[in-house]
C-alpha cells in the first residue's frame, strides 16, 4: 500500500509544480480519497418524492397534517394504479379545481 | 398483537351502504389510523373466515355496522356475517390474552335500541344509530376514536364531515382522470385516493 501512495503522492507533487505551487502538500492517503470519491450525495434529485417518515410503531407516514393528525400510508398496495400514479392525478385535480 | 392505528371495519359491501362504508374509511384515516377490513386482501386461495381471523388479530380497534341485520331472499333469511365478526372481535377481546384486552370497538345500528329484537346480549355494549346518514355516523365515529385514543388533534366530527363531502365533490374527477369507474375501485384503490389526497391538500 505504501508504494501506491508513494505513487499518487509523486504525481499530485508534479501537478502542483505544473501550476506553479509551492512543495508544502498536505498528504492524504488512497483510503481518504476513495472514500470522497464514492460517496454519495446527501440532497435527492427526486422531484415527486415526498419525505415520510416512520412513527415510532413503524407505520409509514405519508404526512402530518397542520393538526397534529399523521396521515399513515395504506396497509395494502392499491391494484388499478400505483401511489405515483394516483399522487400525481390527484394534485392535477386539486390544482385545476383550485385554478377554476 | 394488535396495532395501536389498525380499525377493523365490519360492514356491508353493497352498493346501497357505499357512501356509509366510504365516510368510514374516509374518517378512520382523517383521524390518523389504518382502516382494514376483509377486502384487503383478493386472494380467492384465502379463507375468507381466517382472513377475517388475521385482520381482526392486528387491529386494535372495530367499527362493526350490524345495521343490514334484516330478513332477505327467498327464502326469507337474516344476513348474519357482521354479527359474526362482531362476535368473533369481542371474542377476541375476551379470550384472547393480555395482546388484546385493550381491544375497543363501536357498533352501528340504524336505529336506536333495535338490536333489543334480534341480539339482545350485546346490551351494555357501546350502540349507536346513524339513520343511514353518513353525517351522523362520521360525527359518532370520529368523536369515539379520539375518546379511544386520546389523540386530541383529532377533529371533530363536523369537521371531517365536511372535509368528505369536498372529497366526493372530487372523487369522481380522480377517477376519471385515472380512466377508472367509481364502480371499479376496490377497497385498496379507495383506501390510497383518501390518504393521497388527504396528504396533497
Amino acid at each position: 500500500m505504501g508504494g501506491v501512495n508513494h505513487l499518487i503522492y509523486a504525481r499530485r507533487r508534479a501537478e502542483h509544480r505544473r501550476l506553479g505551487g509551492s512543495e508544502e502538500l498536505v498528504f492524504r492517503s488512497q483510503k481518504c480519497d476513495c472514500q470522497v470519491m464514492t460517496k454519495k450525495s446527501a440532497t435527492s434529485t427526486a422531484t415527486d418524492k415526498p419525505v415520510r417518515t416512520k412513527s415510532s410503531q413503524g407505520y409509514e407516514v405519508l404526512v402530518t397534517l397542520p393538526d397534529g393528525v399523521r396521515i399513515l400510508k395504506p396497509k395494502s398496495k392499491p391494484e388499478h394504479f400505483t401511489s405515483r400514479q394516483i399522487r400525481s392525478t390527484i394534485k392535477k385535480v386539486l390544482k385545476s379545481g383550485a385554478g377554476g | 398483537m394488535a396495532s395501536e392505528s389498525d380499525v377493523f371495519v365490519n360492514c356491508p359491501f353493497d352498493d346501497g351502504y357505499r357512501i356509509l362504508f366510504n365516510a368510514t374509511v374516509f374518517t378512520i384515516i382523517r383521524s390518523g389510523f389504518r382502516a382494514r377490513c376483509a377486502l384487503e386482501t383478493d386472494n380467492a386461495a384465502d379463507n375468507r373466515f381466517e382472513k377475517i381471523c388475521k385482520i381482526i388479530d392486528e387491529c386494535r380497534y372495530g367499527v362493526h355496522d350490524i345495521s343490514r341485520t334484516e330478513i332477505d331472499g327467498n327464502p326469507p333469511l337474516p344476513r348474519f356475517n357482521m354479527p359474526l365478526e362482531l362476535g368473533l372481535f369481542l371474542g377476541a377481546r375476551r379470550f384472547g390474552g393480555l395482546g388484546h384486552r385493550a381491544k375497543s370497538c363501536i357498533i352501528f345500528d340504524r336505529e336506536p335500541y333495535r338490536y333489543q329484537r334480534y341480539i339482545s346480549d350485546l346490551a351494555g355494549q357501546d350502540i349507536h344509530s346513524h339513520d343511514g346518514e353518513h353525517r351522523a355516523l362520521i360525527v359518532a365515529l370520529a368523536a369515539w376514536l379520539r375518546v379511544q385514543s386520546k389523540r386530541r388533534g383529532v377533529p371533530g366530527g363536523g369537521a371531517i364531515a365536511i372535509e368528505f363531502d369536498a372529497f366526493v365533490d372530487q372523487l369522481p374527477r380522480i377517477c376519471e382522470e385515472q380512466q377508472l369507474e367509481p364502480a371499479e375501485m376496490t377497497f385498496r384503490d379507495y383506501n390510497e385516493i383518501v390518504a393521497e389526497y388527504l396528504a396533497a391538500r
